[in-house]
C-alpha cells in the first residue's frame, strides 16, 4: 500500500462523523416511512380528487347545461384536463421510486411502429376509450406508468410524445401504452427512445449524448 | 359502483402494505442505517444531507424488498441504492456548482497532520477527495474510508471490478498531482 493510501485511510479514520445518538435507526425509520405514505395514500386519494374536480368541471365551466346522458362518455376536453390534472398531481405528491441498473442500455426501434386500432398496447387519448354504460369509467383512469428519465453529457430538455416534459433528470408519468421521448441537449444534439409501458410499470431509462 | 369499489380495495390494502412497510423499515434501518450514515456522511460531508440521503435509500429499498430474490442481500442492495442516492445528489451539486456546509463538523478535520504525507494536514487531503469527480470520490470513500472490497464496491456501484480499479487509479493519480506527491 502506497503512503498515500495509508494517509487516506489515516484522514478518513480522523475525519469520521460523531457516532449517531440512541434511537438514530428508530428516527430514520420513521422517516423514510413518511416518505413513502404519500405515494400509498395516492389511489383513495386520487379516486376523490379525479371524481371531485370532474364533477366541479361539470358544474362550473363547460359542463353546465350540457351534461351528457349517462351512456355517453363526458365532453372530450373536460376529461382530458382532469386526467392532466391527476398526472401533475400525482408528479407534485409522488416520491421517488427505486430505479433498476442506471447504466441500463436502452435500444430504440428505428421506426415507430403504426398504431394499431384495437391493440390494448397502442396509447389513445382518454377522452377516445370506449366507456359503454359505465358512466365513471374515463374518469377512474388506468393506473400510470412512470419513467424515471437521466441523460449522460448535462441536462437535457426531454418531450413526451411531441409535449415538453421538463428537464432531465426527470419522473414523469404517463398513462400506459408506447410513447415518443425526445432528449435534446443544449448543443442541440438529440436522442429519440421509444417505450411501450403498461399499468404500473416503473422504467428507468438513461440514455447516452450521440456523438 | 365501479368508483366505489376501486377506493374500499385501495383502502384495505394500503392497510396491509403500511403495516408491512413498517416493519420491514425498522428492520432495514436497526441493519443498516448506522453503516449507511457514515458512507453517506463521508461522500456528501454533510449531516442533514446524509441524514436524507439514508432515509431515501431505506424508503426506497423497501419499496423493491418484495423483488430481492435473496432477502439476506439487504446490506448489498441498500448501499447500491445509497450510493445512487448520494452520486445524484454529488452529481447535482457539480452542475449547480454549489457547495453548502451545515454543521461544524462537516469541515474537513483541523489540526490533524499526516505522517504519511510529511505532515500534511488531513483536512486538506479530505478536501482534495471532496473535489474528485462523483465516481471516483465514491470509490476512494468505499476502499479507504468504509474498508470494502473492490467486488463489494463494484456491487454497490453497479459496475464491473475492473471499473472500481480504474476509477481508484485515476482518483489517485488525480490527488497525487493536487498535493504534488510521486507515491
Amino acid at each position: 500500500m502506497s503512503d498515500l493510501e495509508r494517509a487516506l485511510r489515516a484522514a478518513f479514520v480522523h475525519g469520521a462523523p460523531a457516532e449517531p445518538p440512541v434511537g438514530f435507526e428508530a428516527r430514520m425509520a420513521r422517516a423514510a416511512l413518511a416518505r413513502g405514505r404519500p405515494a400509498r395514500m395516492l389511489p383513495g386519494l386520487l379516486a376523490a380528487v379525479v371524481a371531485a374536480a370532474a364533477i366541479a368541471t361539470l358544474l362550473t365551466g363547460r359542463g353546465r347545461g350540457a351534461v351528457p346522458a349517462p351512456s355517453q362518455p363526458p365532453a372530450a376536453g373536460s376529461v382530458t384536463e382532469v386526467w392532466q390534472l391527476v398526472i401533475e398531481l400525482r408528479r407534485r405528491l409522488s416520491w421517488s421510486v427505486p430505479d433498476e441498473r442506471d447504466d441500463q442500455p436502452v435500444v430504440a426501434p428505428p421506426v415507430p411502429p403504426a398504431p394499431r386500432e384495437h391493440a390494448p398496447s397502442v396509447r389513445r387519448p382518454i377522452d377516445q376509450v370506449d366507456c359503454g354504460d359505465d358512466p365513471l369509467c374515463p374518469l377512474v383512469a388506468p393506473s400510470a406508468a412512470r419513467v424515471s428519465l437521466a441523460a449522460a453529457g448535462g441536462p437535457a430538455r426531454v418531450t413526451l410524445d411531441g409535449q415538453d416534459a421538463g428537464t432531465t433528470p426527470l419522473d414523469i408519468d404517463v398513462i400506459p401504452g408506447e410513447h415518443m421521448f425526445v432528449v435534446r441537449w443544449d448543443d442541440g444534439r438529440e436522442k429519440k427512445v421509444f417505450a411501450t409501458l403498461r399499468s404500473g410499470d416503473h422504467r428507468s431509462i438513461r440514455v447516452s449524448r450521440p456523438r | 359502483m365501479g368508483g366505489v369499489r376501486f377506493a374500499a380495495d385501495t383502502a384495505a390494502m394500503a392497510g396491509d402494505l403500511a403495516e408491512d412497510r413498517e416493519q420491514a423499515l425498522e428492520a432495514a434501518a436497526r441493519r443498516c442505517a448506522r453503516r449507511g450514515f457514515s458512507i453517506a456522511y463521508r461522500l456528501l460531508r454533510d449531516r442533514a444531507e446524509a441524514e436524507d440521503a439514508v432515509q431515501e435509500a431505506l424508503a426506497r429499498a423497501c419499496e423493491s424488498w418484495s423483488r430481492l430474490r435473496d432477502p439476506a442481500a439487504l446490506d448489498a442492495w441498500f448501499h447500491r441504492v445509497l450510493t445512487n442516492v448520494c452520486l445524484r445528489a454529488l452529481r447535482r451539486r457539480r452542475i449547480v456548482g454549489w457547495w453548502r456546509r451545515r454543521d461544524d463538523d462537516a469541515v474537513a478535520v483541523p489540526g490533524v497532520s499526516l505522517p504519511e504525507l510529511g505532515g500534511l494536514d488531513a483536512g486538506r487531503l479530505l478536501a482534495a477527495v471532496d473535489r474528485l469527480p462523483p465516481m471516483q470520490k465514491s470509490v476512494v470513500v468505499l476502499r479507504y474510508g468504509e474498508d470494502m472490497a473492490v467486488g463489494d464496491i463494484a456491487a454497490a456501484l453497479g459496475i464491473g471490478a475492473e471499473s472500481v480499479k480504474t476509477h481508484l487509479a485515476r482518483a489517485l493519480d488525480r490527488l497525487r498531482g493536487q498535493l504534488g506527491r510521486t507515491r
